[in-house]
């Protein structure tokens, strides 16, 4: 037991809300995004992101637990999420 | 929950699995593992406290409107249509729309159900002058408003389904629930990813053995019901990814309502212009509704009536017989009109398809997470699932408490017991607590008087004040003797429902068995089957809350 670091509940909050919040951000730019790149119309395009909405965010908020820490996890939510919120602009 | 490790291996005996554990531990995907315990933890006892809610809720709204029978007795004296000729179906319409014009010709909203098997009066929504919406049912033969006497002011079965899906607290619930649900999902991936026996485990139950027996029991019935609780939390999500995604939307379009009328092809939607008008007649645009779909309606809506945009939806009566083959595509069709000048603005056919698989797709999952396929027998899949769902979540909780118990982690520093007391009084409100504010639901239901002004309402409020007061009665008093007696309570006042049910409304399950009444009967035989078991959880949990107050500290420890 000696081996496994004690949780340090403040820590893993801020992580955990990191993953919620960041996550959500991340998800929002990414069905924003399959909107207009997804090869369908509009609509049809937009209800296939939502649909995957979920699946994409569980996805993120694991990859933000992988981080060392909860600065870390905010970063790879928050860059992609700007990426694909630029692309997406771009696009439409 | 399953807790800072993975296998139980407080226990001394066990050092050699703890071997084996911290030996799969190391490495990347040990290192992951041990990253994904502690998030298993707090975000399932988190969302746990909700979640136990959720479930116990949405496990009663699988069976709302048998429940609705129960809770409104005086409504269904009425007998219930099993299918209406069309001069039935019209003369309902006009009588409620003679209402309408009558009391609410001002109205933002009119909406009108005929009836049907599981409601025999005519069911009438319109928006208040608060802008909340409100109900009534018009007696079929008298056209007149039905009397509290005649129809119980009740949410009835519907209560839990507004709990299960936001709380009663509108949109702030539904995104409250959304985030638990959301945790609960992760809950569900980190537990899978921590939980590296899953086969063996499933072969595993260690009963009476304290803490390895609430683990074994959370694990169990986690694996057990793995499908069905991906599935429910994941469909439960899905169906709502049009109010959580909102931002996304409008980035495209510019309200998330112009997104639906253009993924279902139909018109934009039209706001109000601010001139008055009157709606043409609704029993001509019923008639011509249903000409159009070859199909019987069963529900008419006017959207600002008072308004020159106003305008109406008729819905077809899905065809029964269709839904088992086509269970994507299952729809009566609806007949839009422009409620102003009667003008045909969008048809869309019975069983039209969708040439969408990411629409068919939100179909399917919200026709699996409501039951509204696979007849009664899904029902009661869900109904067992759910309870089985609860009892995982509730075996989660109750772990996160003993293994803190027990340990002498000081995981808060100084505020440690504190926070160890607020988490265990919450543990007990969340579980016992809320099972005797929904047996307290039904009490309210009969206890309330008949004729006092917004009685569904009181029923609301009897159902969260009860639940409130065993939060407080968990935090004023020892754990070990709340657990014991809110779960007595529990039993009583389930095995006495069918007492109080026969001293308000002289109605008892023998006098319901004999007139073929079964939702009724199958209410008071669910409620005292439930009272049985609980009432024998509770003698086993007043012993062990004597055992304690004898000082031993640690029975779980095994």
């Amino acid at each position: 037991m000696t081996n496994l670091p004690i949780a340090k509940p403040f820590q893993i909050s801020l992580k955990i809300i990191a993953a919620l919040l960041g996550g959500y951000v991340f998800t929002v730019a990414f069905v924003s995004l399959i909107a207009v790149i997804w090869p369908a119309r509009l609509a049809d395009a937009m209800q296939t992101g939502l649909m995957l909405s979920f699946a994409v965010y569980s996805g993120a908020m694991l990859w933000a637990f992988s981080q060392a820490n909860w600065q870390r996890a905010w970063l790879v939510m928050m860059i992609p999420a700007a990426m694909m919120w630029g692309m997406t602009l771009w696009l439409s | 929950m399953a807790g800072d490790d993975d296998s139980g291996s407080h226990d001394v005996g066990d050092d050699a699995v703890a071997e084996l554990n911290l030996a799969a531990n190391s490495g990347e995907i040990g290192r992951y593992r041990r990253l994904m315990t502690p998030v298993h933890t707090w975000a399932g006892l988190v969302a746990g406290w909700l979640l136990f809610a959720i479930f116990i809720t949405g496990t009663l709204a699988v069976f709302d409107k048998p429940l609705s029978q129960w809770l409104n007795p005086e409504l269904y004296t009425l007998t219930a249509s099993e299918s209406l000729s069309e001069t039935q179906r019209l003369d309902y319409v006009a009588k409620g729309e003679a209402f309408f014009r009558q009391y609410h010709p001002d109205s933002g909203f009119w909406g009108m159900g005929l009836p049907d098997a599981n409601n025999p009066g005519i069911l009438l929504f319109w928006e208040g002058q608060d802008g909340s919406l409100k109900s009534g049912q018009l007696h079929p033969e008298t056209g007149k408003l039905m009397s509290p006497e005649e129809n119980r002011g009740t949410e009835g079965g519907h209560h839990f389904v507004h709990t299960h899906f936001e709380l009663h607290a509108g949109n702030t619930g539904i995104w409250i629930v959304g985030a638990v649900t959301m945790l609960m999902l992760l809950a569900l991936v980190s537990g899978i990813i921590i939980h590296k026996r899953i086969f063996k485990d499933f072969f595993t139950l260690r009963l009476f053995k304290g803490q390895r027996s609430w683990l074994d029991a959370h694990t169990l019935l986690a694996v057990l019901t793995l499908p069905f609780l991906l599935m429910i939390s994941y469909s439960g999500l899905a169906i709502q990814a049009k109010t959580y995604f909102a931002p996304a939307i409008i980035q495209h379009y510019d309200a998330p309502f112009g997104f639906y009328t253009d993924l279902m092809q139909e018109p934009p939607f039209k706001t109000a212009t601010g001139e008055s008008a009157s709606p043409v007649s609704l029993v001509d645009l019923f008639a011509r509704a249903e000409a159009e779909l070859g199909q019987p309606g069963f529900f008419i809506n006017v959207e600002r009536p008072a308004d020159s945009s106003a305008m109406s939806h008729v819905f077809g009566l899905p065809d029964p017989t269709l839904s088992d083959d086509n269970v994507l595509y299952y729809s009566g069709g609806r007949v839009q009109f422009n409620a102003v000048n009667g003008e045909m603005t969008h048809v869309r056919l019975p069983d039209q398809q969708m040439n969408n698989g990411a629409f068919a797709a939100e179909i399917m999952l919200e026709r699996m997470h409501m039951a509204e396929f696979g007849g009664q027998s899904y029902r009661w899949l869900l109904f067992v699932l759910g309870l089985l769902g609860a009892t995982m979540i509730a075996a989660g909780t109750v772990l996160f408490w003993i293994k803190r118990r027990q340990g002498n982690l000081r995981e808060f520093g100084q505020a440690t017991p504190l926070i160890y007391r607020v988490i265990e009084t919450l543990n007990i409100a969340a579980i016992t607590g809320l099972l005797v504010a929904c047996i307290g639901f039904f009490w309210a239901n009969r206890l309330l008087p008949l004729t006092m002004p917004d009685r569904a309402g009181w029923e609301v409020t009897a159902f969260f004040g009860i639940w409130l007061l065993t939060a407080i009665h968990a935090a004023l008093l020892p754990a070990a003797k709340v657990w014991a007696q809110q779960c007595w309570l529990f039993a009583v006042l389930c095995l006495l429902l069918p007492l109080i049910n026969l001293l308000t409304t002289s109605e008892h399950f023998i006098h319901y068995a004999l007139q073929g009444q079964w939702p009724e009967f199958s209410v008071e035989m669910g409620a005292i089957i439930f009272g049985v078991l609980a009432l024998w959880l509770s003698r086993y949990l007043t012993r062990r809350a004597n055992v304690k107050d004898r000082s031993v500290l640690v029975v779980e420890a095994g």
